[in-house]
């Protein structure tokens, strides 16, 4: 099972847009998922956790860089599935 | 007829049973299992139950702090930020046995949302309103501040009536606001198909313009190289403790030791000033864990609703999400903010204001972020750092402003939201219904509603057409 993590600043608003549009986006792909969403505070600590995390653009410098395990993502459109989609696609070597 | 009056007080008469149901009713309605709904219920139940826990040891923690400061310099102090604002409205909402009724409020706003949306040929409304933790926090201060304006102390349950006005009065505003920052956040956003739905659509809409007369958009914010320390804003834990440490230590430093109960066998004073001013950070994640479990929920609920009935709205989401597209200018609001509120601070300081107002993480940041976004669209930094430090003065003094009239609502006020529709909007209708009683929101109603007629006015042939499909992808090497 595909785990992933939305993060933003507060764990609130953002998050909870990109946690709707990448499940959306994983349906379509047909895969198998677990979509948690936090604040990237919290995030930091937890993202070795998580197969894929997923954040705005800004804030992947704050991750460690992806490796084999974790790989992070940055989106400028939270709201487009075709970004989402093209980025996570890529990512998971899909 | 007497089980029916039963059900209402002992059931949907309970918030979170409340909010459970319509989370319920909400996934059987868009076709969901049983057990999903039934898990649906179960979480939005323990979320709110969790956010209340954390409203309690807010007002639990803020409380000693607020009595010292008061006995030591006869002024209120108060925290200008949107979950203090929150754990304000839910406390005495709740202390009067009206808890309920936000959600209430919240699902008349959300259905006139609907509707002026679904007749946009009349309306001019474009955009809906779907930032779920926002909705209830506004649905709950602006009960409160109604309520408390025109009850007052008489320890009465809210009336249906009060309900009913401020949710369409609710509604309205998250219709026309939301509406009214569409072209602007089109061109930030570089035609994203989305809207803004949080707390300073207004403060946005007039950043955006008057960035354009104050600045030079060509100059933007994000050519520049920010150093890399504010990016521990990014981190809102740190950010939630830096805050509260400089403030309200400030403040405790000031107050002296003698005037708090503290075992100092057990510590020193800064270790117990660092313990009390940390608190604050544990009680808003407890907060937000609390908030974020239980809108989850409601907003996989609303928005499956909304796209049924309304497939294609304009989406007004969270402000943050137009950060991306302008990482710069949150930090770049969020320091000349700061300059601002400081100034405003000290501005009550010297004329001797009976409110003293404490600076908090989301307004400073969030809600300043958004207007140097706005700003430096049209303006470029010169507005990015002119409009959000005026901003950060009057987020202040409105906010003083109106807490003279709130603060008597008793030992639960431990704040306001802040936010600059909050502090300039929010502020002038409670202050004016103070005055005038209930007429006020009521006639704001359609006031509100002409707004969008004179914004189709001004391009009637583009106005339904510069919404684009939020299928677009914008391309980000367009961006760099």
């Amino acid at each position: 099972m595909l785990k992933v993590l939305a993060a933003c600043g507060n764990g609130m608003g953002s998050s909870q847009i990109i946690k709707m549009r990448i499940e959306q986006v994983l349906k379509e792909l047909g895969l198998d998922f677990k979509v948690d969403h936090c604040s990237i505070g919290e995030a930091k600590g937890m993202s070795r956790n998580y197969d894929l995390v997923l954040v705005s653009q800004q804030f992947v410098k704050d991750f460690p860089a992806s490796n084999d395990k974790t790989k992070i993502v940055g989106l400028i459109n939270l709201l487009s599935a075709t970004e989402i989609k093209e980025k996570v696609s890529l990512a998971l070597s899909l | 007829m007497s089980f029916i009056l039963d059900f209402f007080n002992k059931f949907l008469g309970q918030a979170p049973l409340l909010l459970g149901t319509v989370v319920f009713l909400g996934y059987l309605l868009l076709g969901r299992k049983w057990y999903d709904a039934a898990a649906g219920f179960i979480k939005t139940y323990v979320g709110f139950r969790i956010l209340q826990v954390g409203t309690g040891g807010l007002v639990a923690t803020f409380r000693p702090i607020i009595v010292a400061v008061y006995d030591r310099f006869g002024v209120s102090a108060f925290v200008i930020d949107p979950y203090y604002g929150q754990t304000s409205a839910m406390q005495v909402l709740d202390s009067v046995n009206s808890l309920q009724y936000v959600g209430y409020v919240m699902i008349i706003a959300f259905i006139v949302n609907i509707a002026l949306v679904a007749f946009k040929k009349y309306t001019k409304l474009r955009a809906l309103f779907l930032t779920g933790h926002i909705m209830y926090q506004q649905s709950a201060v602006l009960l409160w501040a109604l309520y408390w304006v025109i009850t007052g102390a008489t320890g009465a349950e809210v009336g249906w009536f009060l309900v009913i006005v401020t949710g369409l009065l609710m509604g309205v505003y998250w219709s026309v606001a939301s509406n009214l920052v569409v072209e602007a956040t089109q061109d930030v956003t570089g035609g994203a198909g989305f809207s803004v739905g949080h707390q300073q659509m207004f403060g946005a809409w007039i950043a955006y313009k008057l960035g354009a007369k104050i600045g030079n958009r060509e100059k933007d914010v994000n050519d520049l190289n920010l150093p890399g320390w504010l990016s521990v804003l990014n981190d809102n834990i740190v950010a939630n403790v830096v805050i509260m440490t400089a403030f309200v230590g400030t403040l405790m430093v000031v107050i002296g030791p003698d005037n708090f109960n503290y075992d100092t066998n057990r510590y020193y004073w800064g270790t117990f000033i660092f313990e009390t001013t940390s608190l604050f950070a544990v009680y808003i994640t407890i907060i937000l864990t609390g908030v974020r479990m239980f809108v989850a929920e409601l907003t996989n609920s609303f928005q499956g609703i909304s796209d049924k009935l309304l497939p294609n709205t304009v989406p007004a989401v969270d402000c943050a999400v137009t950060f991306g597209f302008s990482p710069n200018a949150p930090a770049y609001g969020f320091i000349f903010g700061f300059l601002g509120q400081m100034i405003g601070i000290t501005t009550l300081i010297l004329i001797q204001s009976p409110i003293l107002i404490i600076a908090g993480f989301i307004a400073l940041f969030f809600d300043n972020g958004t207007l140097a976004v706005f700003a430096n669209k049209s303006g470029g930094r010169r507005a990015a750092a002119i409009i959000p430090f005026f901003s950060g003065i009057i987020q202040v003094l409105g906010s003083a402003l109106v807490l003279t009239v709130l603060r008597d609502a008793g030992p639960n006020v431990i704040g306001w939201m802040g936010m600059f529709d909050w502090a300039t909007v929010w502020t002038g209708v409670t202050l004016l219904t103070s005055v005038l009683g209930i007429v006020v929101p009521i006639i704001l109603i359609p006031l509100f509603l002409i707004i969008p007629q004179l914004q189709y006015k001004r391009h009637k042939q583009n106005y339904f057409t510069t919404m684009i499909d939020d299928s677009v992808a914008v391309d980000p090497s367009a961006l760099k």
